[in-house]
């Protein structure tokens, strides 16, 4: 396995909180990483630290082997590209010029888009099916139509590293599974995505390598089966849950919740949010 | 492709318009100049010389010393007010920034008062531009330091930052009008001043301003594919490759000194920045390669056809030009408010 990106001894905190600790990983390529843990475990700021849109407290973050500070955001953006976990938008922009912004880390401040630009974000919304409503408004989209549209923005980026935060959780069932669909394509074809997921069900159907996180530290991590235990989802998600092999022997599991056991103020169980 | 063309035929409208007002400004005035002997003193200016009869001296002094800095200035100040506003809209993602909601104006405006209240405006030249950019860099500095934190902004704090430090700004103003009342010239000028206006602006006037408004406007355009970015929010801006702190670092530093400048050469000129932006981008969409010209020739068009409009309507000049923009303004953008909660498409 190559590694492609890595944490260190990572750290964060706003002011004395400490929200990231001692935070040790590393990521290869072709592989789809579901980052799961109760609210406030600091999935989204461990997603900003690996973009570096925040600089960690404590330890780095190395992208093929270099620290992020010695890259300029511009060129981060040419090896990760980050899928926001709100993309509502009130502006009216067309599917095109949003998917066409993935070329930006590619292209000069007046510099207009090449042949080749124009193929590739023609080809990113090929993949994510949204040649046929190209020229229609972003603002007049759905919810699921706007998240295909944020994911092949980061298709067209080029970056083979793909960060989610909460890619599903403003959608309905038949769009969440197209998403994890599309993202289970692109780690196919040998991107790294790592998406912070509240859904346990699905994180264990889709992803190949669950991490959970509580606290701000990596409890632990490897296939679903061994992630989402019986013991972790009572001790970290306060759940009662039965836990059974799902699929054809593979290493998912299907989680059903029995009931919500709330021994910590802090992580309850709340997917509403 | 009509989807692109379609800004590009407003722009060009737009620019057609600000000529024809500019020239209209240029040719129209209280004094009795006939069209021919206008276009007479034009050639010879421009070193065609031409000679007719009952051409008199100060015939050309007022076109080319008094009319022309004036609707110059104008021009270039409305347009300076209104691309700053539409910088800084499209950089906090918020239709209410704007360089007087923000404080910057009255910062600009604290500034100058101070250096009229010193008497350093007759000192130099360069007096009064210079303090009120300070005015205008500390107020946009705090402000922003004290809604930034770690990179991330709140909008909502920063208006509300904006809003007070601009309260404290006025009252600090007041306070020196105040101070200043027993020196009756010095208060005269400032409260004239502090009203806005293009009265007596003079060719020194033009070329102060110039510098600002070329560069200013030029470095925005810039930036204009990173507004694009920001709009969409700062996570989604950084993830494409853009530098977020130092975007807003610059655009910050760029508005304020054409904000300075501005209210430097003609006082506080209220809400061109913040209407017209907001009509443009109505009639054309979010982009701001488009949005940030179009406000520029929006904003001068404003200005000049609003000076135009006071100088024929009430020749004794009994209304303050700045007076007279949030007069209209005000109104036309509640206007705006109403009719878009019934119908938004912007």
């Amino acid at each position: 396995m190559t590694t492609q990106l890595e944490c260190s001894n990572l750290g964060f905190s706003y002011g004395k909180q400490p929200v990231i600790k001692e935070v040790n990983l590393c990521f290869g390529k072709g592989e789809f990483i579901g980052l799961i843990g109760p609210n406030g475990a600091g999935k989204s700021t461990l997603l900003n630290l690996l973009m570096g849109m925040i600089t960690p407290s404590e330890g780095h973050v190395a992208l093929a082997g270099q620290p992020l500070k010695h890259y300029k955001q511009r060129d981060i953006a040419r090896h990760i590209s980050l899928v926001p976990q709100d993309v509502s938008i009130n502006y009216a922009f067309s599917v095109r010029e949003i998917v066409a912004m993935g070329r930006n880390p590619h292209l000069g401040p007046f510099q207009s888009e090449s042949n080749r630009d124009r193929q590739l974000i023609n080809l990113a919304m090929e993949k994510t099916d949204l040649l046929q409503m190209a020229d229609r408004r972003v603002n007049q989209l759905s919810g699921g139509e706007r998240q295909r549209v944020f994911i092949a923005r980061a298709i067209a980026q080029e970056a083979p590293i793909l960060l989610m935060d909460e890619p599903t959780a403003s959608l309905d069932i038949c769009h969440q599974l197209e998403v994890l669909n599309l993202v289970k394509t692109l780690t196919e074809e040998n991107h790294l995505a790592i998406a912070a997921i509240h859904d346990l069900e699905l994180a264990s159907r889709f992803c190949d390598q669950l991490i959970l996180i509580a606290e701000g530290k990596v409890i632990t991590q490897g296939t679903p089966a061994e992630v989402l235990t019986k013991q972790n989802l009572y001790q970290y998600f306060s759940i009662e849950a039965e836990v059974e092999p799902y699929g054809h022997g593979e290493q998912s599991v299907r989680v059903t919740a029995l009931r919500s056991c709330h021994h910590h103020s802090s992580t309850n169980l709340n997917r509403n949010d | 492709m009509t989807f692109l063309a379609k800004p590009m035929r407003i722009i060009s409208l737009m620019l057609l318009t600000l000529l024809a007002l500019m020239t209209a400004a240029i040719f129209h005035g209280p004094s009795d100049i006939t069209l021919k002997t206008a276009l007479a003193i034009l050639s010879n200016a421009l070193g065609w010389p031409t000679h007719l009869e009952g051409l008199r001296p100060w015939m050309q002094s007022v076109l080319i010393d008094v009319r022309m800095p004036r609707v110059l200035v104008g021009a270039l100040a409305g347009a300076c007010l209104a691309i700053s506003g539409a910088v800084m809209q499209g950089m906090f993602r918020n239709p209410l920034a704007s360089p007087s909601v923000l404080g910057v104006s009255s910062g600009a405006s604290l500034g100058a008062v101070i250096a009229l209240y010193l008497g350093l405006a007759s000192v130099s030249v360069w007096a009064l531009p210079l303090a009120a950019f300070i005015g205008a860099s500390l107020t946009i500095f705090l402000v922003y330091r004290i809604a930034s934190q770690r990179g991330q902004t709140a909008t909502g704090t920063l208006l509300l930052a904006g809003v007070a430090i601009g309260a404290l700004n006025a009252a600090a103003s007041s306070l020196i009008l105040a101070l200043s009342l027993n020196n009756w010239e010095v208060g005269r000028m400032i409260v004239y001043w502090t009203m806005g206006g293009l009265d007596g602006r003079t060719w020194d006037h033009v070329w102060l301003l110039l510098p600002f408004a070329i560069m200013g406007i030029g470095m925005q355009l810039f930036f204009s594919r990173n507004l694009d970015a920001l709009l969409l929010g700062e996570v989604h801006a950084a993830s494409i490759g853009i530098d977020v702190i130092s975007t807003r670092r610059w655009l910050l530093v760029i508005t304020a000194l054409m904000v300075g400048a501005t209210v430097s050469v003609c006082g506080s000129i209220g809400f061109i920045g913040l209407v017209v932006p907001h009509i443009l981008r109505l009639m054309m969409g979010p982009h701001h390669r488009y949005l940030l010209p179009a406000s520029a020739i929006g904003g001068a068009i404003t200005l000049v056809g609003a000076d135009l409009l006071l100088r024929t309507a009430t020749p004794e000049k009994a209304i303050p030009l700045g007076v007279a923009t949030a007069m209209l303004g005000a109104p036309f953008f509640l206007f705006l408010l109403v009719r878009k909660r019934w119908s938004i498409q912007l």
